[in-house]
């Protein structure tokens, strides 16, 4: 009883520092890329909170991807993922989609807003008419999503709160 | 909280999916619940309590004890 405790946390820690080094990587390596891509212009234009929000909608973007990469492959994603099994991502495969699509359209518009033209920022690359729309719609999608939670159980709900 | 799911779960002859199916709620729950990492809300304790034909204490054990006046 007290090894197979033991043998559970060694192997619950293992996949916590598997999954966070995964993450860190991963996450430091797409955020430093785009940085390149913009462009030292852009970023001294943006100012950091724009950065931050940016960096922000790429995590948002990068979880997505996650979410995705576990879907697409259950047992190499359920030793990144925070799931007990493969077969939770095979038997939650719909609710993980939906989750991992509005996940995708909240980066997005992160994303949207951070470069979004404005006063004060006019080199932005995106037109602030669609930034305020890619925010419209997101609150409308959020709005319509409300009855998704009756497709949750309360588990999830639990640990969607937890995660927000 | 320590409890005794997977005893009556398995004794009923019952898979995490048939309970599952039957509380109305996913696998994981059931699953997290059996293996201590989840306690589960007051309803879903009396509706489990409620299947096994039991009462919540004899499922879920607290060792709490209130202290003597």
């Amino acid at each position: 009883m007290g090894m197979a405790m033991t043998a559970e946390r060694t192997a619950k820690l293992r996949k916590t520092l598997l999954s966070s080094l995964v993450g860190a990587i991963v996450g430091a390596g797409c955020v430093a890329g785009l940085f390149w891509l913009a462009g030292q212009d852009l970023l001294d234009a943006m100012g950091l909170s724009r950065i931050v929000l940016a960096a922000i909608g790429v995590i948002y973007l990068l979880m997505t991807a996650m979410i995705g990469f576990g879907l697409a492959a259950p047992r190499a994603g359920a030793k990144l993922l925070n799931v007990a099994d493969a077969e939770e991502l095979v038997e939650e495969r719909a609710n993980l989609g939906m989750s991992a699509a509005f996940t995708a359209a909240l980066g997005l518009t992160l994303m949207l807003v951070a470069l979004a033209r404005a006063p004060g920022f006019a080199a932005g690359i995106v037109p602030g008419g669609v930034a305020m729309a890619a925010v419209l719609l997101l609150f409308a999608a959020a709005t319509l999503t409300w009855r998704w939670q009756k497709r949750y159980d309360e588990l999830s709900q639990q640990l969607g709160l937890e995660g927000a | 909280m320590e409890n005794r799911v997977r005893d009556y779960r398995e004794a009923a002859g019952w898979s995490q999916g048939e309970l599952a199916r039957r509380l109305r709620v996913s696998r994981q729950t059931i699953n997290a619940v059996e293996t201590d990492k989840y306690d589960p809300s007051l309803p879903l304790a009396l509706r489990m309590a409620s299947l096994f034909g039991l009462e919540v204490r004899e499922l879920f054990i607290d060792h709490w004890m209130p202290e003597k006046e």
